[in-house]
């Protein structure tokens, strides 16, 4: 499944592959476009969207400051 | 706080620039300079000014994960200014790293906005009427199948649904590239993302927004991302390791003095202090995306949507393509290409014979003889005592005469003399009146009006075309030789397809392989570059293919091509551009013949140029 959501914050386009880096670690991908400012991450089949946000959340608290990823509508 | 911060930024940074210019004519201009303190006053005051998130944000990655950012990296090389003494030189560095940073938000806004229209089609709200009439404004992932959703003038098609109105006239144009606007009827699905162009419609939502048209292929163009090119992913490398290298090899200039006697602290220092300053690659990791991104961006607009950059990469080197026949070359449906009369009856009578019989069957063959009577608006006599044979032909009374339509073997039985035998390559429909021949209607599958064009611009792009399809040998012949193609296979079945593809791919240069995306899809995954025609995108030629043709023409794709061409040229000049400077600067910096004011002006100015140069991709016609 794959959970699609904005992001915003970012400071540079080389934090940001490292961001994707940590992001990878904790989901079964995840994909930063920097450019379009969005994030898409792969989770699991039924996986509650808010809980995967929030812990995406978290590692980019972890990462830096003023990060924010936001759930697509 | 931080919002705060972020509005006085840019003032700040005002600010910290009036500061950089006294400093500098206190440093090199003024004859009796104020004194050192002051300077550091100032400078240390406007440094704080502009630079206090940057320390912040770097104290807390370096305490929180133990990692050196790029922000620790610039705080360490100012610090280490200010201990030189080289107040205006702190200040510029921190300045121009935030004028970097300000510029990559700029471009990024710029990507963001520009790359595609489809992105600002996104949907955010729609209304909703429910049973009882009343309107209310939702959220489009709340509205489930069936509803009835309202689009004013001039608002987006938020959700795939079918028309209750007879007709509206809708601007597809930010999914098919076409500018005119399109006429729906009754009961057909208007897409979402499309834009109402005429009076107020209403629609029967017809898909989730999940899966609705503009969802689809937004998150198409989202995914892409995962597809690198090579180029990306070489840069990807490289700035991971460029950062460490460059760090490491700043400590080693730093403690040079250490070891040789005659080197001095503040030259080596500084010497340090530039390789610091260089060592964002930034303007890398941000410039070659952005430049594959604009391509993507650019291609869109033209209705094709393009899978990710490696298919650009791999596009621009493409050396032959083969083309599927039906709905691909040709349109898929039958015209009326002869019409030969016999036995002194005119043209006119075999089409109206024709029509009077044909509307009452369900053949696609029919239904095309019936839109080119209609068209000609002839009279549509009723037909009676109608009779089918199923894949044969039909037979009924019209004005009291016994007239059949079909094949030569069913027409035949009611005829007394041999009919006439016609070209191979054409499908003929006999019309017979009272048992005699009246006329054969000959028909063809019409080939697309830009086909022509567009495998003679693929000539001049030096790409070989061929054509592979299951059609009889005598249609494949003459579409291939009206159109130039160079090589031919007919009568080939899905499977046999396969195989010949394999076989011609199996030289060295990738191959692309153009297809309705219906019953070809293997061979659009086996191509280097499937391309999927299809018209807004049907759902199988958007999964199977990298590259789907919104607009079912043909002449996007020689578009697409050109594009993806200078996409890549854009791209590796911009990797070399970038990675040819920074090298230079630091081989100078290194021995000693640059200072840090080139390297800070070497360092934001290649950021620019590049990120600059990279958005030139965006408006590439």
């Amino acid at each position: 499944m794959k959970v699609r959501c904005d992001i915003t914050g970012l400071d540079c386009a080389h934090c940001a592959t490292k961001l994707e880096k940590m992001l990878k670690n904790k989901f079964l991908d995840a994909n930063l476009n920097y450019a379009l400012g969005t994030l898409v991450l792969d989770v699991l089949e039924n996986a509650d969207e808010d809980e995967v946000v929030a812990k995406a959340q978290a590692v980019a608290n972890d990462f830096e400051d003023g990060i924010e990823i936001s759930l697509r509508d | 706080m931080n919002t705060l911060y972020l509005k006085y930024e840019k003032k700040f940074l005002v600010i910290s620039f009036v500061a950089l210019f006294f400093l500098i004519y206190q440093k090199y201009l003024s004859a009796f300079p104020v004194s050192e303190y002051l300077q550091l006053a100032i400078s240390l005051t406007a440094y704080f000014l502009i630079a206090i998130d940057v320390v912040i944000g770097a104290i807390k990655t370096l305490v929180k994960q133990r990692r050196m950012s790029e922000q620790f990296l610039m705080v360490v090389a100012t610090i280490g200014a200010f201990l030189l003494a080289d107040f205006p030189e702190a200040l510029a560095v921190m300045i121009f790293y935030k004028v970097g940073e300000l510029f990559e938000d700029y471009a990024r806004g710029r990507a963001h906005n520009d790359i595609s229209s489809l992105v600002k089609l996104r949907p955010t709200s729609v209304r909703v009427i429910d049973e009882s009439g009343n309107e209310g404004v939702v959220k489009p992932r709340a509205v489930k199948i069936g509803q009835i959703i309202k689009v004013l003038k001039g608002e987006i098609v938020a959700l795939d649904g079918d028309l209750i109105e007879d007709s509206a006239a809708i601007d597809t144009s930010a999914i098919t590239g076409e500018s005119e606007p399109r006429l729906f009827l009754k009961g057909q699905s208007v897409p979402s993302g499309c834009i109402n162009q005429g009076r107020v419609i209403t629609l029967k939502v017809n898909t989730l927004h999940k899966n609705s048209s503009i969802t689809r292929l937004l998150n198409l163009i989202e995914d892409a991302s995962t597809n690198k090119s090579r180029p990306e992913k070489l840069i990807r490398r490289f700035a991971i390791f460029y950062t460490p290298i460059v760090v490491a090899f700043a400590c080693i200039l730093a403690l040079v003095p250490l070891f040789i006697e005659s080197a001095t602290f503040s030259d080596w220092g500084e010497r340090a202090l530039m390789f610091l300053v260089v060592s964002c690659p930034c303007a890398l990791v941000l410039s070659v995306p952005l430049s594959f991104f604009g391509g993507l961006g650019a291609i869109s607009k033209k209705g094709v949507i393009v899978k990710g950059s490696i298919f650009i990469e791999t596009l621009s080197k493409i050396k032959a393509i083969a083309f599927d026949k039906t709905g691909t070359l040709t349109y898929g449906r039958f015209a009326i290409n002869n019409i030969e009369c016999f036995n002194s009856y005119t043209k006119e009578d075999v089409l109206t014979f024709a029509l009077s019989l044909e509307k009452n069957s369900t053949h696609p063959l029919a239904q095309s003889i019936v839109d080119a009577a209609r068209k000609e608006g002839l009279p549509e006599i009723e037909a009676r005592d109608i009779e089918e044979f199923s894949g044969l032909g039909i037979c009924a009374l019209v004005d009291n005469k016994k007239v059949y339509a079909g094949k030569d073997l069913f027409v035949q039985k009611y005829v007394d003399e041999p009919l006439k035998k016609v070209n191979s390559s054409k499908t003929p429909i006999y019309v017979a009146v009272d048992n005699k021949l009246c006329g054969i209607i000959e028909l063809a599958d019409e080939v697309k009006k830009e086909a022509k064009d567009c495998i003679c611009a693929l000539k001049s792009l030096g790409i070989k075309t061929c054509l592979i399809s299951g059609d009889k040998k005598a249609v494949v012949e003459e579409i291939a030789s009206y159109l130039g193609i160079d090589r031919y296979y007919y009568e080939q079945s899905p499977k046999d397809k396969i195989e010949k593809f394999k076989a011609l791919k199996n030289k060295k240069n990738p191959m692309s392989f153009v297809g309705d995306g219906l019953n070809d899809a293997p061979v659009l995954a086996l191509a280097d570059v499937g391309i999927a025609m299809g018209d807004m995108g049907s759902a199988s030629a958007v999964e199977s293919a990298d590259i789907v043709v919104m607009n079912d023409n043909l002449s996007s794709i020689v578009k697409t091509i050109k594009l993806s061409k200078k996409t890549l040229k854009l791209a590796i000049s911009n990797m070399y551009l970038v990675m040819l400077i920074k090298l230079a600067i630091l081989i100078l910096g290194a021995c000693g013949i640059a200072n840090i004011w080139l390297a800070i002006f070497c360092d934001v100015g290649v950021l620019i140029l590049a990120v600059a140069n990279a958005m030139r991709s965006l408006s590439f016609k």
